[in-house]
């Protein structure tokens, strides 16, 4: 007992970059997630192409192979290019989520755009607003509720999957559980439990708060 | 614009006075042709959904389209604002040649001529009412927003649901949604309003509010293309009819005549069908 609770601050630490690895590749994920969307949305196979094999080979191969791919491959490419400062644990395992995540969204994008009543398109066409104006003022409005719940859970997923960066020796929970089930190994359970308690602790406030929002967004549909 | 329109020999000739009180809208029909779609074929993959249409609509006249349903009156009136895209012949429209390579962008100089008004409603649900109607001069016209509510007040007015701006459209009845997106086409100040099965989404209890508005549009001398199978409407305030089968115009003329009277088969069976239950 009395090692658990001075290992507290360091989990509490590993809780907190946790949340910094997530909350940094999140946003990145959303944004390349639409643009991936848009591309497989296009006319153009030179653009539908590339964004459709980007995420059937993220979907299909694991994370853990990425990470370590990009930490290991990417990072020996850097330090080449006299840019080893940029390949550390950080960034490898930010820029994983993030590329792993956009492929997740991208499908969620596509889902959400794609269940908005076509009539919705076809009234605002049919009053001269062009396709730009249709999917800015109709069309995403009405999707933003629907992607929600999927959206915060996935964002739920990512919290407990950044897990996956203790394989490169991060700093986020997993890695710091690690570094103390390796030290007292003749008695790792409450080390385990902790770290689950505090992911518990993460996940269960954000399900909260997506309930809450889409609850008020999707009032007037 | 100003040549007339091919008219088969079985068109009783428009704007000719008939006996009926009822006909006295057609007066108002001005002799100029605004929406004109010739030899105009249009196919789903090998269907062939419309045949080598001839079909015209004159200013302020209002054109009531007949005939059951999978006819393709749908589609004649969805091709006269470039909603689908008609396979081959001409569409004409208020001066411009309707093109079915024509994108968005280009479509909207013909859409803000021509509004439409669909069974559906399609109003925006993520919008009050009058967010709904200014919503398009808004971003379209880019009318000012004060000028924009302004007009907006007078056609809730006009349709009876000044009440209900500030209103989502969740809250309204299905007859008062449709009399919000009589309310929206109208905002964008179109020459003419296209209206595909307007009531056929009603309780019945409700068509008569929107054909009140819709009547009241008629008086004004509004061009109206309405897809209906309210035939009460179509003989009362319609100034034509036109019948549609099997993706050919069968017979068009006069309504109390063509409804007395048909000379086809085809119009005879169908209005023996429908007519049955009209006063």
């Amino acid at each position: 007992m009395q090692a658990v609770l001075s290992a507290l601050p360091d989990f509490l630490q590993g809780t907190l970059n946790t949340l910094i690895y997530c909350l940094a590749s999140f946003p990145i994920a959303l944004g390349l997630g639409l643009v991936l969307a848009l591309m497989c949305a296009s006319p153009f196979v030179w653009l539908r192409g590339p964004a459709r094999f980007f995420i059937e080979v993220i979907r299909g191969t694991p994370i853990i192979a990425q990470i370590l791919l990009l930490y290991y491959g990417v990072g020996a490419v850097l330090v080449q290019f006299d840019l080893s400062t940029l390949a550390n644990s950080w960034t490898a395992g930010i820029t994983s989520l993030a590329l792993n995540y956009a492929a997740y969204e991208a499908e969620v994008f596509r889902a959400g755009l794609g269940s908005v009543d076509p009539g919705q398109n076809e009234a605002a066409f049919s009053l001269g607003m062009t396709s730009d104006q249709s999917f800015v003022r109709i069309i995403v409005p009405q999707a933003i509720p629907l992607m929600i719940p999927p959206l915060v859970n996935d964002f739920i997923y990512m919290l407990k999957d950044s897990a996956v960066i203790s394989v490169i020796a991060g700093t986020d929970l997993t890695s710091v559980m690690s570094i103390y089930t390796r030290r007292y190994s003749s008695d790792q359970m409450p080390f385990y439990m902790l770290a689950m308690v505090l992911y518990f602790a993460l996940s269960l406030p954000i399900a909260q708060i997506g309930r809450y929002f889409e609850k008020r967004l999707r009032a007037a549909l | 614009m100003e040549p007339e329109p091919a008219l088969s020999s079985k068109d009783a000739p428009l704007g000719q006075s008939s006996p009926s009180a009822q006909m006295a809208f057609s007066n108002a029909v001005e002799d100029e042709v605004v929406i004109q779609a010739t030899k105009m074929n249009k196919f789903y993959g090998d269907k062939h959904i419309l045949k080598d249409v001839d079909f015209h609509v004159q200013k302020r006249e209002v054109v009531a389209l007949i005939g059951p349903s999978g006819s393709g009156k749908s589609t004649l009136i969805r091709c006269l604002n470039g909603l689908e895209k008609h396979t081959n012949g001409e569409i004409c429209i208020y001066g411009h040649t309707l093109d079915p390579q024509m994108s968005v962008k280009q479509l909207s100089y013909i859409r803000r001529e021509v509004g439409m008004v669909f069974q559906q409603f399609n109003l925006f649900p993520h919008m009050t009412v009058l967010q709904n109607i200014i919503e398009a001069p808004m971003q379209v016209r880019k009318m000012a927003k004060k000028h924009a509510i302004d007009m907006a007040e007078v056609l809730l007015d006009k349709v009876g649901l000044a009440s209900k701006r500030d209103v989502y459209p969740n809250r309204l009845s299905g007859g008062q949604k449709q009399r919000v997106a009589i309310a929206r086409a109208l905002a964008m100040q179109p020459q003419a309003l296209l209206f595909d099965e307007p009531t056929s989404a009603l309780d019945p209890e409700l068509v008569g509010e929107v054909l009140k508005v819709m009547r009241d549009l008629a008086e004004e001398g509004m061009t109206m293309v309405v897809v209906t199978h309210e035939m009460q409407f179509a003989r009362d305030v319609s100034d034509r009819v036109v019948f549609i089968a099997d993706g050919v115009i069968m017979e068009q003329g006069d309504p109390q005549e063509l409804f007395r009277r048909p000379q086809q088969e085809r119009t005879k069976l169908f209005l023996e069908r429908v007519l049955s239950t009209l006063p």
